[in-house]
């Protein structure tokens, strides 16, 4: 049964856009709910059991056994197993009194609220960041993030004329996805056949070229693979690096994300991650670094505007 | 009940008609017209039941914030009061129903856009169910005549209407009772411009330790030579500073004291034009800046930058028409407010107590309710 959940991820993670329009988030939470569906078990315990097991399955083998999953790390995945199990476990909590069938009723009625969420989150998002929006503001970005390509086509559709830097985002070169995909939004009322190259103003630059341009960027945008604890991010390797460049040229770091991905972990410097994020393969570094909330000036997620330190107050309490 | 209503609100097109010119006195005076005219409407005949009384305080709110939407101080004390509404009826088992803001078409046949995620999903109960997304017709029946949970919800909602009245009042005693400690003898302390939080701040810490204050005049209003003036007149030692010697005298300064319009959510300052200046002197000069503010002006928005809550006014202070004539194509840019961010200041004063710039945060999630908090 758990190779057919695994199955059931990765066939609703190619449904959608496969840079991450249905996203992880969102897969992962019909893979669940698959699961409550095909599940047989007849005692709660048994129940939970299964759970664990199942997850932890999925969170092992999605990496591997997906090509594009190979070179990104799974996190989110780790982060919405963490967030369903709380969920179901509070859901099972409240009906110790009732069937197995009601429950199950009831825990598939929650995977599908989870799966809701995932959808529409990303929205919301863009729905709060419409005062960030000047005139041409010079945004640089890391590599490939659905949720700030979303955001500067909202951008571009409500009018604004931007400029955006994106790295390139080595080894796996997401940066030239981000690229394209930037040259392919149309702006409003443009006959694109007229003149093509409107639209936003978008430049490829090196990884190692962060500090160099960071005098020419108004903000950087991020999107983040996790949120943890204490209000800091995990993502792509060299998001550190970006944050630390912003902070002494005193330009200012959103991160755009959703409130699923937050990890209930509290690392106190970059080894701390290296149980979570794996190392690669050619080179002797992790897939991924964490930014300390120190670097960071605003975390926009579907539960609204907050600085580092106020969002994982809030999430915390979930998660208890 | 017609003529207490007509009274309530030709106080309120009053008031706001005196905003709207300026002429309503400093923020703490209009700040307590304004609870009043809420306390009056929540103790009188105007409302039937919670939902009606949260229409109409949020119809009133409106107009008030109407008059001067920078006025930040207006739409905090009609949001604590909502907060307030909403708390109490949820305490006394009152029902209330509020009308979803429309903002986006698309959105509409969404309810999961409007509300709050998590609680959605990890809440007491699935909450899509239980918020009717159109009012029906039972829930306008409900009367308080008829329910003595009524009487526990007015009863309450009076008595935090007072706390707030009271907390206003004595919000300048609370403020130096909080900042006597922050004195010591000898101290050489910077404010900037003229406020009449710092002012009894002075008053009340003379008593105790002997300090001189360096006032930044504050240009073009200067509104410094004001505060020198009441400061003298006091018999504290007072010295008058050109906001351009701002950053040369910094040195001789142990710390700085200002007020603020406002104190955003994300632990930002909103002030008036040229504070930014003296906090980005001080933080060179590794100089501690304390901001002393009543609770009511912690602003539930967040400004992403310096342009988010700004307005240029007239530029008369800088350029009267008399000199116009030889700088005819000149653009004169006189800014109201600074933005200061919250990396520079040390530490908030508020008439309950202190806090530093990464936990005020939670003093928001106290006062203002969720639907307050996040909305931009």
């Amino acid at each position: 049964m758990e190779e057919k959940i695994l199955e059931q991820f990765y066939l609703h993670f190619d449904e959608g856009d496969i840079y991450g329009d249905n996203n992880i988030s969102y897969a992962a939470s019909k893979a669940l709910e698959e699961f409550v569906i095909m599940n047989e078990d007849k005692t709660i315990q048994g129940f939970i059991e299964s759970l664990k097991n199942i997850q932890a399955y999925i969170i092992e083998n999605s990496t591997s056994g997906h090509k594009l999953l190979k070179n990104r790390t799974n996190l989110t995945l780790r982060a919405v197993c963490n967030f369903c199990y709380h969920i179901f476990t509070k859901e099972i909590a409240k009906r110790m009194d009732q069937t197995m069938d009601e429950i199950k009723e009831a825990l598939k009625k929650k995977a599908q609220d989870l799966c809701s969420l995932a959808e529409i989150a990303k929205q919301k998002i863009i729905k709060y960041s419409k005062k960030i929006w000047r005139d041409d503001m010079v945004i640089l970005t890391h590599g490939y993030s659905s949720i700030v390509l979303k955001l500067i086509t909202s951008a571009i559709e409500n009018g604004y004329n931007l400029t955006v830097y994106v790295t390139e985002g080595r080894p796996d070169n997401t940066g030239e996805v981000m690229v394209k995909a930037c040259q392919n939004i149309k702006p409003p009322g443009e006959d694109s056949s007229v003149s093509p190259k409107l639209g936003v103003d978008v430049k490829i630059i090196l990884d190692s070229s962060v500090a160099s341009i960071m005098s020419k960027v108004d903000y950087v945008f991020l999107g983040a693979e996790a949120i943890v604890e204490n209000g800091g991010i995990i993502n792509k390797i060299g998001t550190f690096t970006m944050a630390l460049c912003a902070k002494a040229h005193k330009k200012k770091v959103y991160v755009f994300t959703e409130s699923l991905k937050f990890l209930n972990t509290f690392p106190l410097d970059q080894s701390d991650i290296s149980s979570v994020v794996p190392e690669m393969e050619d080179f002797d570094n992790l897939f991924s670094d964490y930014t300390p909330p120190e670097y960071i000036n605003t975390l926009i997620t579907d539960l609204g505007i907050s600085t580092p330190y106020g969002v994982s107050d809030e999430l915390i309490q979930f998660l208890i | 009940m017609a003529t207490a209503r007509k009274g309530g609100m030709d106080l309120l097109s009053e008031l706001t008609s005196n905003i709207k010119r300026d002429r309503a006195g400093g923020s703490k005076a209009t700040a307590q017209k304004i609870t009043k005219i809420f306390a009056d409407v929540i103790a009188s005949d105007m409302w039937l039941n919670a939902t009606e009384l949260m229409k109409l305080i949020k119809q009133m709110g409106a107009k008030l914030i109407a008059a001067d939407p920078m006025a930040f101080y207006i739409g905090n004390i009609v949001k604590r009061i909502a907060h307030i509404i909403r708390m109490q009826s949820n305490n006394c088992n009152v029902p209330l129903y509020e009308e979803k803001p429309k903002e986006n078409e698309e959105n509409l046949d969404n309810p999961l856009m409007e509300m709050d995620s998590l609680n959605f999903l990890i809440g007491e109960e699935n909450k899509l169910d239980e918020i009717p997304l159109v009012k029906t017709a039972s829930s306008m029946n409900d009367t308080r005549a008829k329910d003595p949970a009524y009487r526990d919800f007015k009863s309450n909602l009076e008595e935090s209407l007072l706390e707030i009245q009271t907390d206003i009042e004595e919000a300048y005693g609370a403020i130096s009772f909080h900042c006597r400690e922050q004195f010591q003898d000898n101290d050489t302390v910077l404010t900037i411009g003229y406020s009449s939080t710092v002012l009894e701040l002075f008053k009340d810490a003379k008593e105790k330790s002997d300090f001189t204050v360096v006032v930044a005049e504050n240009s073009p209003e200067n509104s410094g030579k004001t505060m020198q003036k009441r400061l003298s007149s006091l018999g504290i030692k007072t010295i008058l500073l050109a906001d351009t010697s701002i950053f040369s005298y910094m040195s001789k300064i142990n710390k700085v004291i200002i007020s603020t319009r406002a104190i955003m959510a994300d632990g930002g300052l909103i002030t008036d034009a040229g504070v930014e200046l003296a906090v980005l002197a001080a933080d060179y000069h590794t100089v501690p800046v304390i901001v002393v503010s009543a609770l009511y002006k912690l602003t539930p928005l967040y400004p992403f930058d310096n342009t988010t809550y700004n307005k240029i006014v007239s530029p008369k202070t800088v350029l009267n028409s008399k000199e116009c004539k030889f700088g005819e194509k000149v653009d004169v840019i006189v800014a109201k407010y600074d933005y200061i961010e919250p990396e520079y200041i040390s530490l908030y004063i508020t008439n309950v107590g202190c806090h530093t710039p990464h936990y005020i945060y939670r003093e928001f999630a106290e006062y203002y309710s969720k639907e307050e908090l996040h909305k931009v």
